[in-house]
């Protein structure tokens, strides 16, 4: 069913522009909140509920107390001089945003109309010109706002924008026959091949995953992503089966993304627990070894930076 | 391959002439001296030849200079080139200026520490002679009543005596050495000698030009020689046998040039080098150069692999040898340059790339090699000038690309599509535009063309002080210094506040001009300049020195901190008018105390809510431009003593800083002392946080066309520009050239940056990492992240 494209709303938390990572050439990456995943590396955690939160970033307050008075709640209080958050005394007014001069206090998450994000992002239309670029809707997961997802990637195809889909893969078919018609390129995400291994990290079972990319193979072009995560699926059986997961359904690259933990920082100004601890580091050597595994696939197996 | 030891060692071992911010420590060395051999010399002769023509007495004291001065060479040099008596000397110019330096040496120790007591009473001495006649304070008896008025020089008030750009015809004389000008010069002088149906004076005018021009310019062609002569001297004691067969091939290149035309590479640039030091430095203190390095040299490059008399590797080592050289100029500058100018830097521009006169491409195998020479010597002079067009190969994309990665801030890409057509608005044909190269203050010359591309001496028109001006009736600290504009308490409108804003622009630049024209006759009447008159076109054949025309009118004024004026009046705009968060009266008395105390609320206001120009707003950067226009339409209200309209010049080096730290808080929530944006159309420092697509966005709405220069400075993080992104790296220049951005410096950002931005993070808001899926502000991340960054970031280089 068409919906006019004022009316579909969607809630984001970043455009950024300028990505050279997500797709080819210079692209523009429009972040939607709202995941199905719990994945325990995530960077974006800000990305999983489909709310809009309060952010508080400790090291911007400078201690004025602003935000303390303004609260009708008594949620914040000053500690050493820093604001201090109480997220269940919390209801979500607000007032304490506006309160805060420092750039401290601010809210994750914007509530969009899909008219309005296709008029922003395609104004960076003369980059994706010349490098091939376009632009990526990632999330989060894209497809737990299928029409509204529908609805920009529709947008930015008729006006003649190149378009890509990153996604969990976590979604009901029905979300990805929906959009498919206007997208060119679909990153998937493989977290892991084995059921089990993929229930333990990201609190879902992979069996809709691989379903659905086995029926997206064919019908549009695919780049498989799977963050290498040590000790979980580094060893080379896993990235062996990946690989060919990949080859199977017709994948023209097939990345890995090493772990990284610059989405850290996140996780306190959103007053969540920290996973990071649990996680070892990236070693060069794995990744060394792995870029050697593959050294005949060079081109289609691809291994970014850490 | 990487650069050569021993330049690495003379890169290091080069006496950076900067007196104070420097910017490389590594190579900074103490003990400048001022060096009062050119001026002792230089006296000597004006003090034998009162009477007579002034370009005659010019000719002979540098004559004079380039016959007797001290030469030297350093261990291991192939180029050879000296301006001073000693590597760590700085000249003087007494019939320049004479009243800050005595300041200065009396008053500083840093200048005082250049000079020993014998030194200091020559150099009084020296003064005394010249008193009546240096130029610079003999502006005052003509600049009239109300207009003298400056601003810590930078408003106007502080004209400078130096900045002068023209480029000499390099290919002409290279191909016929300077004893072929000489000839020209004589056929000329018979033709003037014997043709008695010009006017008397003009003729008589014209006899004593070009004999002033043979003086000079035999002396020049003679300074080679001395240098053949000094090397056979310092061969003597020289026992490597691998030192002295090089030592006699720099003789036979010293016996050949600049007297005979280059018959190869190494004396094609022994050749060039001597010109620059003479041009830029003996001569009189001129920044610039503006050669088109590659245009120029390639025929010579690819001459001599054919003919196996070079492999690249030594081809290399010469062009490292020639950065090395370039690095060492310099010269005494004033205090307040010390700050702004970056020291005592003699900066010289070397342009790549770009187009014949067909606008066919001209890249050759000298483009790579400079770049790749840039790229690893890491020297902080030449800049480098890369045009690009839309026959720019991709190689050369690419090169640009490698070059930037090193961190050494190199190359600035420049946009034919912008300049040529410029220049051609300016009134240059088509085929001569196209031949375009870059000076040092980063604007387009025509080589070998007389273009007098000369700073306004004025000083510079510092816009966001022109908002306070025009906020406090033309009042700065309390004096009448502006135009009378009516008093804040009778601004009802946004467009009360541009009325008053756009007086004061219109008498500042009315000022500029004024100050500036009267420098530009004093020029004319006591500095002609025979030697550079005889090597540019068109001075010879007319017999006229270079000061009594030109050829393009490139007269420029300074430009600067557009954008803290238009953030400053889009916070009154929106604050004031439209949301009546405050009135006029709060946010002057803000901005009066320094946004202090309960002030501080109103910079926070200004943080949080007004727009801010470089995020693609509108609201902000139609003000932008229309500031931009407004300085246009003044600049070509005014012309210079030829007739032609000023344009606007927006580079600044680093003027912004200096200028920033003696001015007082502005309209944009800067506090005083901070520094005023960079370049002429950047975001102010850390307020473009949307990325770098959204800043070109911004910029292009200021169209180069309608206003003039632009210097956009753009920050990047090293790993934009790791290979696997050239292609995205390519496009996006290629964007930028699409959307008519005049100029873009790429700066991959370095550790130092880094910490800097670590400590400092309101500075640093646009500073992006990048990695697949995620996105961040550097100075958001928690500080164990920034330090692997910074660590990686060392690595990188």
């Amino acid at each position: 069913m068409d919906m006019n494209p004022r009316e579909a709303k969607g809630t984001i938390f970043n455009i950024q522009h300028f990505s050279i990572h997500d797709g080819p050439g210079i692209r523009t990456t429009v972040f939607l909140k709202g995941c199905p995943l719990r994945c325990a590396w995530c960077s974006n955690p800000e990305s999983i509920s489909s709310a809009v939160q309060i952010r508080v970033t400790p090291h911007r307050c400078e201690g004025c107390g602003r935000c303390v008075a303004a609260c009708p709640r008594g949620a914040l209080s000053l500690v050493g001089g820093r604001v201090r958050f109480d997220r269940r005394g919390c209801d979500d007014c607000l007032v304490c945003v506006d309160a805060c001069v420092n750039g401290c206090i601010s809210t994750v998450g914007t509530v969009i109309d899909a008219q309005s994000l296709v008029e922003r992002l395609v104004k960076d239309r003369p980059f994706y010109e010349h490098t091939g670029g376009g632009v990526t809707v990632s999330g989060g997961e894209p497809l737990s706002q299928p029409a509204f997802t529908r609805c920009v990637l529709e947008g930015l195809h008729r006006l003649g924008i190149e378009t890509a889909l990153d996604t969990s893969g976590c979604s009901p078919w029905e979300a990805f026959e929906e959009v498919l018609p206007h997208v060119d390129l679909v990153l998937f995400d493989i977290k892991h091949p084995d059921p089990a291994r993929h229930v333990e990290a990201t609190h879902a079972d992979n069996a809709l995953i691989l379903e659905n990319l086995r029926r997206l193979a064919g019908q549009v072009a695919i780049w498989t992503r799977t963050p290498l995560v040590p000790g979980y699926n580094d060893g080379p059986e896993v990235t062996d089966e990946i690989v060919s997961m990949a080859r199977e359904v017709g994948a023209k690259r097939c990345w890995f993304l090493p772990l990284h933990r610059w989405g850290e920082h996140k996780y306190e100004c959103l007053g969540m627990p920290n996973p990071y601890p649990a996680f070892e580091d990236v070693s060069p050597e794995m990744l060394e070894a792995l870029r050697r595994r593959y050294l005949h696939m060079d081109g289609f197996v691809l291994i970014e930076k850490s | 391959m990487s650069c050569t030891a021993r330049n690495k060692v003379l890169r290091d071992e080069t006496c950076i002439k900067s007196l104070g911010r420097v910017a490389d420590k590594r190579t900074v060395r103490e003990g400048l001296t001022i060096c009062l051999e050119r001026a002792r010399i230089m006296t000597d002769v004006f003090r034998k030849t009162e009477g007579e023509p002034m370009c005659i007495r010019r000719a002979k004291a540098l004559a004079a200079v380039l016959d007797t001065m001290t030469l030297f060479t350093r261990p291991g040099e192939l180029i050879v080139g000296c301006y001073a008596s000693s590597d760590k000397g700085l000249p003087t110019y007494p019939e320049l200026y004479w009243r800050w330096l005595e300041k200065a040496v009396t008053k500083l120790p840093d200048y005082a520490a250049m000079l020993d007591e014998e030194g200091r009473k020559e150099l009084f001495e020296i003064h005394e002679y010249w008193k009546p006649f240096s130029i610079h304070g003999r502006e005052r008896d003509y600049i009239p009543p109300g207009r003298a008025w400056r601003i810590g020089d930078f408003i106007t008030g502080g004209w400078m005596w130096q900045w002068e750009i023209s480029t000499p015809n390099y290919e002409k004389i290279l191909s016929v050495g300077l004893d072929g000008i000489v000839s020209e010069i004589d056929r000329i002088l018979e033709r003037f000698l014997s043709d008695v149906s010009l006017p008397t004076e003009r003729r008589m005018r014209a006899l004593d030009e070009l004999r002033a021009m043979k003086i000079a310019t035999e002396a020049a062609a003679r300074w080679g020689r001395r240098y053949a002569s000094m090397l056979q001297e310092h061969k003597k004691s020289v026992t490597d046998p691998e030192r002295v067969r090089e030592l006699e091939r720099m003789i036979e290149v010293c016996r050949q040039v600049p007297a005979g035309p280059a018959r190869n590479l190494h004396e094609a640039l022994q050749f060039f080098i001597f010109i620059t030091f003479i041009v830029n430095y003996i001569d009189q203190p001129q920044v610039g150069n503006g050669i088109r390095f590659d245009k120029v040299m390639g025929p010579f490059l690819e001459k001599d692999l054919q003919d196996g008399a070079l492999d690249r590797a030594r081809a290399k080592e010469l062009v490292e040898a020639v950065w090395v050289k370039m690095q060492e100029g310099g010269y005494v500058q004033p205090p307040q340059w010390v700050n702004n100018g970056g020291g005592g830097l003699g900066f010289q521009t070397i342009t790549l790339g770009g187009t014949d006169e067909l606008g066919n491409d001209i890249t050759n195998e000298m483009t790579y090699l400079a770049l790749e020479v840039t790229g690893e010597l890491q020297t902080i002079a030449p800049q480098i000038a890369v045009r690009i067009h839309d026959g720019t190969p991709a190689g050369l994309y690419r090169a640009i690309l490698k070059c930037a990665r090193t961190g050494c801030a190199q190359p600035a890409v420049f946009n034919d599509k912008v300049n040529v057509p410029r220049l051609v608005e300016l009134g240059c044909p088509l085929e001569e535009a196209r031949l375009y190269s870059i000076n040092n203050c980063m604007q387009p010359v025509i080589p070998g063309k007389n273009c007098h591309y000369r700073a306004g001496h004025s000083g510079g028109l510092v816009l966001p002080m022109c908002l306070n001006l025009a906020l406090d009736e033309g009042r700065f600290n309390g004096k009448v210094v502006g135009a009378p504009t009516p008093p804040v308490s009778s601004m009802r409108s946004f467009e009360d506040v541009w009325r008053a804003f756009s007086a004061q622009v219109e008498f500042a630049a009315e000022t500029l001009g004024i100050i500036s024209n009267i420098a530009d006759v004093l020029m004319k009447e006591y500095i002609p300049r025979p030697f550079l008159s005889a090597v540019l076109d068109g001075n010879i054949e007319h017999g006229r020195d270079m000061r009594d025309w030109e050829y393009l009118g490139l007269r420029h004024h300074l430009v600067f901190g557009c954008n803290n004026a238009a953030d400053g009046l889009a916070a009154i705009k929106k604050l004031v008018f439209e949301e009546g968060k405050l009135t006029l009266e709060e946010f002057v008395e803000a901005v009066r105390n320094n946004y202090e105390g309960k002030h501080e609320r109103v910079r926070l206001m200004i943080e949080r809510d007004a727009p801010k120009f470089g995020n693609d707003d509108d609201y902000v950067d139609l003000i932008s431009r229309d500031i931009m226009r407004l300085v246009r339409a003044q600049c070509d209200r005014w012309t210079d003593i030829y007739g032609k309209p000023y344009i606007l010049d927006g580079t600044t080096a680093s003027a912004p800083i200096g200028a920033g730290m003696i001015l007082p808080a502005t309209f944009d929530g800067r506090k005083a002392g901070e520094p005023f944006h960079d370049g002429s159309i950047s975001p102010v420092q850390g307020r473009d946080t949307s990325g770098p697509t959204a800043t070109i966005r911004s910029v292009a709405k200021v169209k180069p066309l309608e206003t003039g220069n632009f210097l956009l400075n753009q920050k990047f993080m090293p790993a934009f520009f790791d290979p696997e992104h050239y292609d995205v790296m390519e496009g996006y220049l290629k964007t930028l050239k699409d959307l008519g951005i005049h100029h873009v410096q790429f700066n991959c950002v370095d550790a130092r940056t880094l910490i800097d931005a670590r400590e400092n993070p309101e500075k640093y808001r646009d500073l992006i990492v990048r990695v697949a899926g995620y996105s961040a502000y550097f100075i958001d991340l928690d500080r164990a992240m920034q330090d692997e960054i910074i660590r990686r970031t060392e690595q990188a280089f």
